[in-house]
């Protein structure tokens, strides 16, 4: 238990890690309305993961997931960008057209803001999200593992193997 | 509204090999055979957009791609907002984008045998097809930040490409020489477009080409912007990264970072014609290009003459060929608005160009057989090495073919481009053209000793294993590439290379 932080510590994280996690969609839904976006709420979510490892001092057995998660973010990204190709690459043709994404554009001037009229630029911005969350996490991982913060692994590096 | 995939093609050039880049890891996940399928299918489909583009293009005239727009064709360009992105399809990104997939298809048929030992590979495949659309889209973009944003992409993409054979101590130490250029070269070009934007408040190369008029902060931004792109682009005196990191590289994506290149190159001119240079004093900053071509060949060429080692000996040629373009396309620049850009200006022009695309394929040819060569002896030393015509005689034929356009030997496809260099710079300063002579006489001395050393002699049983088929196809290929150049310099400079240039110094579309 040489890497696990006080019983106060881990406590206060579980009940830290949720309103993160919960600021960081927030700052991903309302990117197309607000200061954030799709990189910045990524970001406020992996320091949830961040949290996580100085407390427990592990990870977990996810790193595959993430990197596949990271993966499937840009590729769905990609992909919601070549479907507008009807019309030109990234073109939002979800605005306008009514429904959970596509609300009826305000006209021009000062407004309190209409979260469900941001089309395509909200499913990007949740893909960006998703992205980020995961490639920070592991970020956070590969850091944590090289400076003793964590349960070091039992695999060795081909540059360790090349030394002996 | 019909869809027109010719119209669209800019967009799948881009697109296509970003969506591949990304779906090679959760593939991998399936199984190792589906990856490099899948690997194969975008380069191959990239490959296949750029002709699509190439046809439109040359058949039906340039045009610009907006995107996000609900039609792709802008009817007037001052109607959309000023930071839309837009991808310019003209003759001249025909060009680039013809030399860049040329490359990237031969390397990536290479990289299955080559690559077959090492471990990590969806990385590698993610790796090569975004550097593949960070070049793509700084050669085809029509707007300054965006040219940031792929210079970035690149620059990264290629560090790590670099840096990927990460247990050998000599590439972390290349890509972080290479990594910290990039990105203070980075900087530099942010800075200089925050300069522009700061001015005339428009990033677009079409509207900023309208607007600039040639004020000091102007200068300084081109000055700016020549020297990271001629850094980018291998140029002397700030070539010092391009041996380091094209002879660390795992081999196969060596050619590759050599494009990477070339595709600043082809920046450096778009933004010296079309946006910037044209306004500012064209004779200044054709001079510039001059010297720093001369000064590139030479160097080069003198610093190859010393090399022992295979790999370094052809990047340091790699550096003297890019002076070449850069002296060529710079005797065009310096007398753009003189009577003799007609007398010879263009027929400058058309060779430096000729020989963009003609070095893209021949080095790459070069390169690749090279590390055929360590692949098969381990070996990268040219004092050790020798006999290998007997042991690898495809590799020794594709040496040769490469070996002797580089050095301009009539009559293989350096030689024409060659030739219209000596010709029209000749009559710009006769002492450019014997310099150029010169260097070429040197080439030939240093791949004649290169080609001596590895190939011919007793047979000293040297090669421990057979060249793998797939790496001796991508060969192959650029070898049929460079034959077709050879049989065809006419038609390659009337149908590709002469409307690249016009594109590259008239209005753009």
């Amino acid at each position: 238990m040489k890497y696990e932080m006080s019983r106060v510590v881990r406590t206060v994280t579980d009940i830290l890690v949720v309103p993160i996690i919960i600021f960081g969609i927030y700052l991903i839904i309302h990117g197309h309305l607000t200061p954030g976006g799709g990189f910045q709420g990524g970001a406020v979510i992996a320091s949830s993961t961040a949290l996580l490892v100085i407390a427990y001092g592990s990870f977990g057995k996810h790193k595959k997931d993430l990197s596949s998660l990271e993966s499937l973010g840009l590729t769905l990204f990609i992909l919601l960008a070549l479907i507008g190709m009807g019309s030109t690459m990234f073109y939002n043709y979800i605005s306008g057209t009514g429904g959970l994404f596509g609300g009826t554009l305000p006209s021009l001037g000062i407004n309190p803001g209409y979260i469900n009229t941001g089309g395509t630029i909200t499913l990007m911005n949740l893909m960006v999200g998703l992205e980020v969350s995961a490639a920070l996490s592991l970020i956070i991982w590969m850091m944590s593992k090289r400076s003793g913060m964590m349960e070091p692994e039992e695999t060795i590096s081909p540059s360790e193997e090349v030394e002996k | 509204m019909n869809f027109d995939i010719f119209v669209h093609s800019p967009a799948f050039i881009l697109g296509i090999p970003l969506l591949f880049a990304f779906l090679t890891p959760l593939v991998n996940r399936l199984s190792e055979q589906l990856r490099n399928v899948v690997f194969g299918i975008g380069l191959v489909l990239t490959a296949f957009f750029v002709g699509l583009m190439s046809y439109q293009v040359l058949t039906e005239g340039s045009w610009l791609y907006v995107f996000g727009a609900n039609q792709p064709e802008p009817q007037n360009l001052l109607s959309y907002f000023y930071f839309r992105i837009t991808f310019v399809a003209d003759s001249f990104a025909v060009l680039a984008t013809i030399t860049i997939s040329i490359t990237a298809v031969a390397a990536g048929i290479y990289s299955y045998g080559f690559m077959k030992d090492e471990t990590g590979l969806n990385k590698f495949y993610t790796l090569f097809l975004l550097t593949l659309a960070g070049v793509n889209g700084m050669v085809l973009t029509g707007d300054l930040f965006n040219l940031f944003v792929w210079f970035e992409v690149t620059s990264v993409a290629s560090c790590a490409l670099v840096a990927f054979r990460n247990y050998r101590g000599r590439s972390v130490e290349a890509a972080l020489k290479y990594m910290v250029l990039s990105t203070v070269g980075g900087l530099l070009v942010l800075f200089s477009i925050g300069l522009m934007y700061g001015q005339y408040g428009v990033l677009n190369y079409a509207l900023l080409t309208q607007s600039i008029s040639g004020t000091f902060i102007d200068k300084l931004a081109l000055g700016l912007l020549v020297v990271i792109f001629a850094m980018k682009a291998s140029s002397a005196p700030m070539h010092m990264w391009a041996p380091d990191a094209y002879s660390e590289a795992p081999g196969s994506v060596t050619p590759f970072i050599a494009i990477t290149s070339l595709g600043s190159l082809f920046v450096l001119f778009r933004l010296l014609f079309g946006v910037i240079g044209v306004n500012v004093d064209p004779s200044v900053s054709g001079t510039l290009l001059i010297i720093l071509g001369v000064l590139s060949m030479i160097v080069g060429v003198t610093m190859a003459l010393v090399q022992t080692d295979l790999k370094r000996l052809i990047a340091y040629l790699s550096v003297s060929q890019v002076g070449y373009m850069m002296m060529a396309v710079g005797v065009g620049l310096a007398t753009l608005n003189s009577a003799d850009y007609q007398n010879f200006g263009t027929l400058a022009m058309k060779g430096g160009l000729f020989h963009m695309i003609n070095d893209g394929v021949y080095k790459a040819l070069l390169f690749l057989s090279a590390v055929a060569v360590v692949h098969v002896t381990d070996i990268r030393s040219l004092n050790k090495l020798g006999g290998l015509a007997h042991d690898m005689p495809y590799t020794t034929v594709f040496f040769l073919i490469g070996a002797l356009s580089i050095a301009g030997i009539p009559p293989l496809s350096g030689f024409s481009s060659k030739l219209l260099i000596y010709q029209s710079v000749y009559l710009y300063s006769p002492v450019l053209a014997i310099v150029a002579l010169v260097v070429s006489i040197i080439t030939l001395a240093v791949v004649g000793k290169a080609f001596f050393n590895a190939f011919l002699g007793p047979d000293q049983g040297l090669a421990e294993k057979k060249v793998p088929s797939s790496m001796l196809f991508g060969m192959g290929l650029l070898t049929v590439v460079v034959i077709i150049f050879t049989l065809f310099p006419n038609l390659i400079v009337s149908e590709i290379v002469s409307p690249a240039v016009k594109a590259l110094v008239g209005v753009m579309p």
